[in-house]
């Protein structure tokens, strides 16, 4: 009995602990309440009545703070009895009332109490006694004051639109009569939600008059550990604000935007290439994109500076025009030492360098002729369009004594609104054409996007490299124009270290048809061999600088040949060809030379090219055999990924006798016995411990 | 000189009592009571058994080199399709429009993982046929390597669409990995379910290939997405339609079951931190009880000489 008597009172206190502590407090309130309001009762449900609607409207956990405010506002303003006088029973929405005091800084009322406050500010009795005057509540209403209390709820009441009209469901509009109220259903209790301040509804149910379920208030948390935000107040003016506050922009960026003055100097890293035409002085620049791919800017060609841009234009605003104006009009400038004292500005004083243009199509490179070259269309195309410039200057002795401008053109389709146009610039010092100058492809490991070197001959693969054309140094593919193989000069494409990829175009081959089957296909496939570059044997140095590299170290490459052959179909016009190659297949293999991240090197391991048979159907009809031929290059990284060193742990330099873990000794001779001794004073050792 | 309690040791007090006894059948039930509860109260209160759990892991993938792209014009019937799916080759028509197409991976931080894939293709536009959208399909290699052994093939889908003449896409997105329920993570396995082909199409299928391919990765548990981040569309026509798409591969948020022993290993904390609570409490009750001679029990104190 004692004992279920224990457990009873525990409970018991457990039970009046979390339950009831909630209740008690409430009552607690309620009494100080009724003291502060005891003058008016009603004014006290009022208040109640307020925060009930209150809590009604949901609220997050910061503001039950201010709920808790609002409650001691009431409860210390409203010692002024008329003051507690809210038209609840006429028309006017208790809680916009309390809600608008709040929030609304324009409105005031009465602080009967020296609070600590600060939500009203001043203290217009006028107002208290507006509020005071209700029909039901207090026995003092005057009625000469009614029409200020109308005039006082009209501007709190938020569903009054229409003036001197009743407007549906607002009971608190005047205009609406008694038997209009009644017909409503509902009356509008909340204001509209652009109306400020507004939170969202029913986001918490916890509140003191929310007793629903079994524990009522007993999970819900009466405070928060946010900051207790009772009134804001205005800070003193403060200086560094303008200067922290962002702001609109001035646009106007026309100081950033570079300058060039020509002045008589040596050229200098960065300064424009200076023209002259007649006596003007002007720098040359060319088209870039600026955010739409479109060639809408102009940049200045800098001395020492490569540049490479691409950009779409239309055919009326080709660069290749105005370069041609401007070959034209002006030659390049360079001070000279004898010339900077002369202020004279022609080409007898300045060291004037004269434009060399070069012409070129798909097959060769040509001296620039006017009446040959000259860009025209036709109704349905245009020719000699140049698509690719490449400016090349040549510098000695801060001077640029050649400068040589490349154009690239092809035909071109009318119906094509845009061109892609390649603009490069390039310096080279000395006089040397860019043509004869050797490019290596790393130094001496390849470097990604470089040209792998090749060897076309049988040995001695360094010297030929080092001493021939350096257009033959490169392994080259097709390039694909509109769909077509095309292997010229200066249309193909070159192999490039690094990247995978794959190229897809169309060869086509006149048709004999005196020849066999085979025959033809044998043909197909040696013109294929020939685009491919790989008709011999061809070596591929290890490095992109094959200096010093010996002639076994060059990697062999060659196309396992298959047994082709071919089958005429005449009556339908067709060739079938068995085992054509129409796809090959490059794959490198190469590893990294230096550890270092950034400055990789890579060498070439293996390299191989490998041929896919397939057969294939040709139509004679067209006397041309045509089919899809695809390249494929491949690079396999075959080092592992990086090793990550991680620092070692600090190092205790401790000399510990070597039988310090292990009781073993080393010699042997006494391993039969003296384990055995140690082990079962160990053993008896724990026991003693362990006892 | 003061003393200090260095250690102290408490006097074990034995109650005794029948088996067929009040008070065995309440020490029965109050030890019953201290294994039972606690389950209860932890297992009332949710949570007790992990059902699921989950990792971030930065996945190994690698470009298959199986891709098909297609680019649609204005009319249908001059759509450019440029790829590898197997049933595919015999009827791509024009291939040759495919000029060229490059995949590269990019290991940026040298960890053996490829951080983002680079796909760029160079198009052939036939003049009068403005391309009106485009879709890739790329397919990848998925290995999970830590936690969750997985190796799967899995596809990254692009696609974009175009109101004007383009001759640019340049496109910038994140993979990301896609779960429609909970791997199954089992300890040892690599988990090679879907490590099939995706860019198959048998040639007996009645279906549009696009389509089969799509359905196909839909049924899927486990799928890759492609989140667009940002797209530019260069526009006007040139006769050619150069797509760079940069596909990053971030860290990845995977959920998996977790094994008997995780879920076991979960709730023998919440569980035992509770036993111990009760513990006392019974301890305590038992103290209560066999001091107060509620219950009848021989009290045996050692320092009293027993009969």
């Amino acid at each position: 009995m004692r004992l279920l008597t224990y457990f009873a009172f525990t409970l018991l206190s457990v039970v009046i602990q979390f339950c009831v502590m909630d209740f008690i407090q409430e009552k607690i309130e309620h009494e100080e309440n009724a003291v502060y309001l005891n003058e008016t009762t009603k004014g006290k449900q009022n208040s109640i009545g307020i925060l009930k609607d209150y809590t009604h409207n949901a609220h997050a956990l910061y503001y039950r703070l201010n709920a808790g405010e609002i409650k001691n506002v009431s409860r210390t303003k409203y010692s002024n009895s008329s003051l507690l006088n809210y038209p609840f029973s006429t028309t006017t929405e208790p809680s916009f009332t309390v809600y608008d005091m709040l929030y609304d800084e324009n409105i005031s009322v009465a602080d009967g109490v020296s609070t600590t406050e600060t939500f009203f500010t001043s203290t217009e009795l006028d107002n208290v006694t507006e509020i005071t005057l209700f029909e039901n509540t207090s026995t003092t209403t005057k009625p000469e004051i009614i029409e200020k209390k109308t005039r006082y709820v009209d501007t709190l009441c938020y569903c009054n639109f229409m003036y001197k009209q009743c407007d549906i469901n607002c009971c608190c509009d005047d205009d609406c009569s008694e038997e209009e109220n009644k017909l409503f259903r509902r009356c509008r209790t909340h204001l509209f939600v652009n109306v400020r301040n507004q939170w969202p509804r029913n986001l918490l149910t916890c509140g003191e008059n929310d007793v629903s379920g079994i524990f009522g208030n007993l999970f819900c948390i009466a405070k928060t550990n946010l900051p207790d935000k009772r009134a804001a107040v205005p800070q003193k003016f403060f200086e560094r604000v303008i200067n922290d506050t962002f702001v609109w922009h001035n646009n106007n960026h026309n100081t950033d935007v570079e300058s060039y003055k020509f002045t008589k100097n040596l050229y200098r890293n960065g300064d424009p290439v200076w023209l002259l035409k007649n006596t003007s002085i002007y720098y040359i620049d060319f088209p870039a994109p600026f955010v739409n791919n479109y060639c809408s800017i102009r940049r200045p060609i800098k001395f020492l500076q490569n540049e490479e841009t691409q950009c779409l234009v239309k055919l009326m605003e080709l660069e290749m025009f105005r370069i041609l104006k401007t070959i034209d009009e002006s030659k390049v400038i360079n001070i000279a030492n004898n010339s900077l004292n002369s202020t004279a500005m022609n080409c007898s004083n300045l060291h004037c360098t004269n434009w060399t243009v070069i012409y070129c199509d798909e097959d060769d490179c040509l001296d620039f002729n006017k009446t040959l070259h000259e860009p025209m269309c036709t109704a349905s195309f245009c020719k000699n369009i140049a698509f690719r410039i490449e400016y090349a200057f040549y510098v000695y002795d801060s001077k640029i004594v050649n400068a040589t401008v490349k154009l690239f053109a092809k035909n071109i389709p009318i119906a094509i609104q845009y061109i892609t146009q390649k603009i490069s610039v390039k310096f080279y010092m000395g006089n040397t054409s860019s043509e004869r100058i050797i490019k290596l492809s790393g130094t001496p490991g390849y470097i990604t996007g470089l040209p792998i070197i090749t060897s076309f001959t049988e040995s001695n693969h360094t010297n030929q490299f080092f001493n021939s054309d350096h257009q033959n140094n490169y392994l080259t593919y097709p390039d694909n124009k509109h769909g077509l193989c095309v292997k010229t000069k200066n249309t193909k494409k070159v192999l490039l270290f690094g990247l995978n990829k794959r190229m897809k175009c169309k060869i086509s081959i006149r048709y004999i048809s005196s020849s066999n089957a085979t025959e033809a296909c044998l043909n197909v496939q040696t013109h294929i061999n020939k685009m491919l570059s790989v008709q011999n044997k061809v070596y591929v140095s290890p490095y992109g600088n094959p200096n010093n590299v010996k002639d076994d170290d060059w990697l062999p490459i060659k196309l396992k040949s298959q047994f082709i052959y071919g089958q005429l179909y005449s009556k339908s016009s067709k060739i079938q060809c068995y085992n054509l190659q129409t796809r090959v297949a490059f794959i490198f293999t190469y590893a990294v030379l230096s550890s270092s991240i950034g400055q990789v090197e890579n060498k070439l391991l293996s390299a191989k090219v490998d041929g896919f048979a397939s057969n294939v159907t040709f139509s004679t009809n067209s006397h041309e055999l045509s089919t899809v031929i695809t390249v494929d290059i491949n690079f396999i990284n075959v080092n592992n990924w990086m090793q990550h060193e991680y620092a070692g742990p600090p190092h205790l330099n401790l000399n510990l006798p070597k039988n310090f873990f292990f009781p073993f000794p080393s010699n042997k001779e006494c391993h039969s016995y003296k384990p055995n001794i140690l082990f079962i004073n160990y053993l008896c050792i724990i026991a003693l411990f362990v006892k | 000189m003061g003393l200090y309690r260095l250690f102290s040791d408490n006097v074990e007090i034995q109650y005794k009592s029948y088996f067929l006894s009040k008070a065995t059948l309440f020490t029965i039930i109050t030890t019953l009571m201290n294994v039972i509860l606690p389950f209860i109260v932890a297992y009332r209160s949710r949570g007790f058994w992990l059902k699921t759990h989950s990792f971030y892991e930065q996945p190994v993938i690698r470009s298959t080199y199986d891709y098909l792209f297609l680019a649609k014009t204005i009319d249908p019937s001059h759509a450019i399709i440029c790829g590898d799916a197997t049933g595919l080759n015999a009827e791509i028509s024009n291939s040759e429009n495919c000029a060229e197409v490059e995949i590269q991976e990019y290991d940026y931080n040298a960890d053996g993982k490829t951080d983002m894939l680079h796909f760029k293709l160079h198009l052939n536009v036939l003049p009068n046929n403005s391309i009106i959208s485009v879709l890739l399909i790329l397919g990848m290699d998925f290995q999970l390597q830590t936690t969750c052994e997985l190796h799967m093939q899995t596809l990254g889908v692009v696609d974009k669409e175009f109101s004007f003449p383009s001759s640019g896409l340049y496109y910038y997105g994140d993979l990301e990995f896609y779960q429609s329920s909970h791997l199954p993570c089992i300890n040892n396995v690599i988990d090679t379910t879907y490590n099939t082909s995706l860019l198959t199409s048998p040639n007996e299928s009645q279906k549009d290939v696009i389509d089969f391919i799509l359905e196909n990765y839909f049924r899927r548990k486990v799928t890759t997405l492609v989140k667009t981040l940002f797209t530019k569309i260069q526009n006007g026509y040139t006769g050619s339609l150069d797509v760079n798409i940069n596909l990053r591969v971030p860290e990845m948020h995977i959920r998996y079951q977790p094994s008997v022993l995780q879920e076991l290993k979960w709730a023998w904390p919440q569980y035992f931190s509770l036993v111990a609570v009760f513990y006392w409490l019974f301890n305590r009750v038992k103290r209560f009880v066999f001091s107060k001679r509620l219950l009848m029990a021989w009290e045996i104190v050692p320092w009293k000489k027993t009969n």
